[in-house]
């Protein structure tokens, strides 16, 4: 989706108001769990819906 | 929460001061005894004082001057200063923003150590040594007792930092 809106994740992060690192930790699934406004805050600033950046993985 | 940290500051430096002073104490005597330093007087039959430092007041006096009754001062003194010096980091640990810290958490153990598993043990000891009229019982049982309660603060502080951890993983 950031390459698709040819975002950096720097910039991104900066947008969200949170950390690189807390970035990281949530694009490689680490993170326990997502807030609704964080969520809300992506899908705003990359004009998508939470299906998009989202993925259902079977552990 | 500003009650706690404004009694946590408090405490922090009094009890720093508190173990400053028995710190220097213990080793004080520990040296004029060891080095017969100046300032240890033996004034009567089998009674020692310890003057303070270059001058001829006296600082601290002893009734016997036997190594039981000398290793029983500097143990309590030392114990103290020790046990100051841990309710110190334990204030720390309370003055802290965030509370749950694995650095408050071994502080409060080492904290519930001493009360609980040292003092028992020193206590002990000098109950059997001494010959003065202090009351180890009564102060046993007051350590024993803030001990536990270090136990389960610790418990609780490892249980808050676990959630704590997790609640960072919510981003």
């Amino acid at each position: 989706m950031l390459a698709k809106r040819k975002m950096q994740s720097k910039d991104l992060a900066e947008k969200l108001d949170i950390t690189p690192a807390n970035l990281s930790i949530l694009k490689t699934g680490k993170a326990k769990g997502i807030r609704f406004d964080t969520l809300n805050a992506i899908c705003k600033i990359l004009n998508c819906q939470p299906g998009d950046v989202l993925e259902f993985v079977e552990e | 929460m500003k009650l706690v940290r404004i009694i946590s500051v408090i405490g922090f430096y009094v009890t720093r001061l508190a173990a400053f002073a028995y710190l220097i104490t213990a080793l004080y005597v520990l040296l004029s005894v060891l080095l017969k330093l100046p300032g240890y007087e033996m004034p009567e039959h089998n009674k020692f004082s310890i003057n303070y430092p270059f001058s001829n007041k006296h600082f601290l006096n002893g009734s016997e001057n036997t190594a039981a009754y000398i290793f029983e001062m500097v143990a309590l003194i030392f114990f103290y200063g020790v046990f100051f010096l841990l309710l110190g980091n334990v204030f720390k640990t309370f003055e802290q923003k965030k509370l749950f810290t694995s650095q408050g958490v071994s502080h409060l153990k080492r904290f519930y150590i001493l009360n609980l598993f040292i003092c028992p043990v020193l206590f002990v000891i000098l109950m059997i040594l001494s010959h003065e009229d202090i009351s180890y019982p009564i102060l046993l049982i007051a350590h024993i007792v803030i001990g536990i309660f270090s136990l389960f603060l610790v418990a609780i502080f490892n249980q808050g930092l676990k959630l704590q951890n997790d609640q960072d993983l919510y981003i």
